[in-house]
């Protein structure tokens, strides 16, 4: 890789691109709430299961970031802001546009239409490198717009088992597809010593 | 100097920074000019050279204070780590915006027929 464009932007990128560790929770998410609410394994494994996942994802950290090292993003970059406090911002505003959805009692969850525009955002930041993102920007998004399918108002859907089951599955879906399109382009773009 | 911007294209490669233009520095000196700092397995990763090959280049960019190394510990393990300083980071950009006037010098040498 030496069109200096491409090393920018992936190194830009690679200062975003933590998640391949998280794949083990990303696919508890999509696989066992699903499993749970058809009964094939009793609730407790809920969190046996989540516990293993846990686990797996603090080991998998420690050897992503032994094998493929680790950058610091520059404070005037989208990550960098994320670091620099912009993720908890992004977290205030999605909780507090979820109460708001359910205290006026919207049919439109309105903290995931948010997230999935703040992920959006993360994708045009990248220049291209993280395009993946914007799948998971619209699950986020469609997934705001599912009570408003099934005609419940969106503070009943955060307490309906099945509806949680559906969120979480299809988010987890979603995250398990950015893990391993993060994982592409890290292998892609870094490679064992030559000669 | 304006005879040097009258130059053709092939004597102005000849006035690039040899320490910058070398490919493997150069490699390094961008990725760290598009973040605050990349650790020693990045770096390696990224160039897809030996350890001790690297070690060398980054000894001779930290000793013209391109680059600033810091060595630390994650978790048990070693970890250098570099940070391009602002010396560094001019240099970089005067040497990409160096090779692309050389890159529209050439086309406009060419167009002119090669006098």
């Amino acid at each position: 890789m030496q069109d200096p464009e491409q090393i920018r932007r992936f190194t830009r990128g690679a200062a975003m691109m933590k998640d391949p560790p998280w794949l083990p929770i990303a696919v508890w998410m999509a696989v066992v709430p699903v499993l749970v609410q058809v009964g094939v394994i009793a609730p407790p494994w809920l969190l046996y299961l989540l516990a293993a996942a846990a686990v797996a994802t603090a080991l998998g950290s420690r050897w992503f970031k032994r094998a493929y090292g680790v950058v610091t993003p520059s404070e005037d970059s989208f990550p960098g802001r994320v670091r620099a406090g912009g993720g908890f911002v992004v977290v205030v505003v999605v909780l507090g546009l979820e109460l708001l959805a359910g205290a006026t009692r919207l049919p439109v969850r309105l903290g995931l239409v948010a997230f999935g525009a703040w992920l959006a955002w993360g994708a045009r930041a990248s220049q291209g490198v993280r395009s993946h993102l914007y799948v998971l920007a619209a699950i986020c998004v469609g997934l705001a717009f599912l009570p408003l399918i099934t005609g419940l108002a969106a503070h009943r859907s955060l307490h309906n088992s099945l509806h949680a089951s559906i969120f979480a599955s299809a988010f987890g879906v979603g995250w398990v597809y950015v893990c391993i399109q993060d994982y592409r382009v890290i292998r892609k773009n870094l490679r064992n010593a030559q000669g | 100097m304006p005879a040097k911007s009258h130059a053709p294209p092939f004597e102005r490669i000849i006035e690039a920074d040899k320490l910058v233009h070398e490919p493997a520095r150069l490699a390094v000196l961008t990725a760290l000019s598009a973040c605050k700092s990349a650790d020693f397995v990045f770096l390696q990763r990224l160039t897809a050279l030996q350890a001790g090959n690297l070690s060398q280049h980054l000894a001779k960019l930290a000793d013209a204070r391109l680059i600033l190394l810091s060595k630390g510990f994650n978790g048990n393990y070693p970890q250098t780590t570099a940070q391009i300083t602002d010396e560094g980071r001019r240099a970089i950009d005067d040497h990409w915006k160096r090779l692309e006037a050389v890159r529209k010098a050439a086309d406009a040498w060419r167009r002119k027929g090669g006098e």
